[in-house]
């Protein structure tokens, strides 16, 4: 008798715990409830660089440690996506509002023989003066792209534009904690939901 | 008082004939603010043939650019956008074909002025069979057009 009680107690114990467990898996997996996020879930480290920016001052990608990064690729003689992506940045961050200075938009050129600090100068700050747009030497670029997973080639068209970049357009979210946590492929580029992800994530 | 009346009337029976006239259509026409000192920028606009022929655009100009050409962005699976330059383009009779954002767009080559602060920018159509289209085309700064119809 006594014992059958003690064996209802630890059952009623073992219950508990697994119900504890239940609650503890399913906030963890709340937190970065994949499925309801706007971008893809990403989840890299996103590794540190160290480039030049449209001032001719180095930055590297830890001085923006308590922000949201955005990181897009691109080249100023891009007329069509780049542009577009950059408009679309400027209007998630005015989305933002009193928020917009937890999130810092990086623009890396993956054209750097082009795009020097003073073409940056006069290209990044038109978008928003708070963007910054970043080059370095080929070998630099190279390395950042690589660690980032993006895809850059230069292709010789027969167009008078002398030469266009193809590359991969995604932007990548950055969180604080130093995570590529969130890709947002060219398909997905709606100010108002991309916003919204930043907002969960601050 | 009679003069003003034929007037009118000749005036309005003309644009009729003009707008009979059209068998190519331009709609929605745009080009894209770019930030000063950038030699590259885009139009858009949406091309229709009204005509019971087949036409082609054959060539596309414009006084702000040194050059203009038809190119499409194209993003494969992996996200890698691209570039493909069209020499002529198709235009069936009956067909609408619209240039947007991410897809087919008019390439301005070399600009020669600032886009930013300007109305508007002439571009020419060159069609193999209706010849020379003249279109106005709004400077817009709006990046969000293409975004904001993809969800």
């Amino acid at each position: 008798m006594k014992r059958r009680n003690v064996f209802k107690i630890l059952i009623s114990i073992l219950f508990l715990i697994l119900i504890g467990w239940g609650i503890i898996v399913y906030q963890i997996i709340d937190i970065k409830s994949k499925a309801d996020f706007y971008g893809s879930v990403y989840e890299r480290d996103a590794l540190s660089f160290t480039l030049t920016d449209q001032n001719g001052s180095k930055v590297s990608l830890s001085d923006f440690k308590d922000k949201v990064v955005l990181l897009f690729f691109g080249y100023t003689h891009c007329p069509d996506v780049c542009p577009m992506t950059l408009s679309i940045m400027n209007n998630v961050v005015e989305e933002l509002g009193d928020q917009a200075d937890q999130v810092q938009v990086l623009f890396i050129t993956i054209d750097p023989q082009r795009d020097t600090v003073a073409k940056l100068k006069s290209y990044i700050p038109y978008y928003n003066e708070s963007f910054i747009g970043l080059t370095g030497t080929p070998e630099e670029i190279d390395k950042v792209a690589d660690d980032y997973n993006i895809f850059y080639s230069k292709e010789e068209v027969e167009s008078v534009s002398g030469y266009l970049m193809g590359h991969n357009s995604s932007v990548l979210l950055i969180t604080p904690d130093g995570e590529i946590f969130l890709r947002y492929t060219q398909n997905r580029m709606d100010p108002v939901s991309i916003a919204g992800d930043i907002k969960r994530i601050l | 008082m009679g003069k003003t009346i034929i007037a009118l009337i000749l005036f309005f029976a003309l644009a009729q004939f003009s707008f009979a006239q059209d068998n190519i259509v331009i709609s929605d026409a745009w080009v894209r603010e770019v930030p000063p000192g950038t030699s590259m920028s885009a139009g858009y606009l949406t091309i229709e043939n009204k005509a019971k022929n087949d036409d082609k655009l054959i060539g596309i100009s414009s006084d702000v650019a040194e050059s203009a050409e038809l190119h499409i962005s194209k993003v494969d699976e992996n996200d890698v956008a691209t570039m493909e330059m069209i020499k002529t383009l198709d235009l069936p009779s009956g067909e609408t074909i619209e240039l947007k954002p991410g897809g087919m767009h008019i390439m301005l080559i070399g600009l020669k002025e600032s886009l930013v602060g300007k109305d508007s920018v002439r571009l020419n159509l060159n069609f193999e069979k209706s010849g020379e289209v003249k279109v106005e085309a709004p400077v817009k700064s709006s990046g969000s057009s293409a975004g904001g119809h993809n969800h």
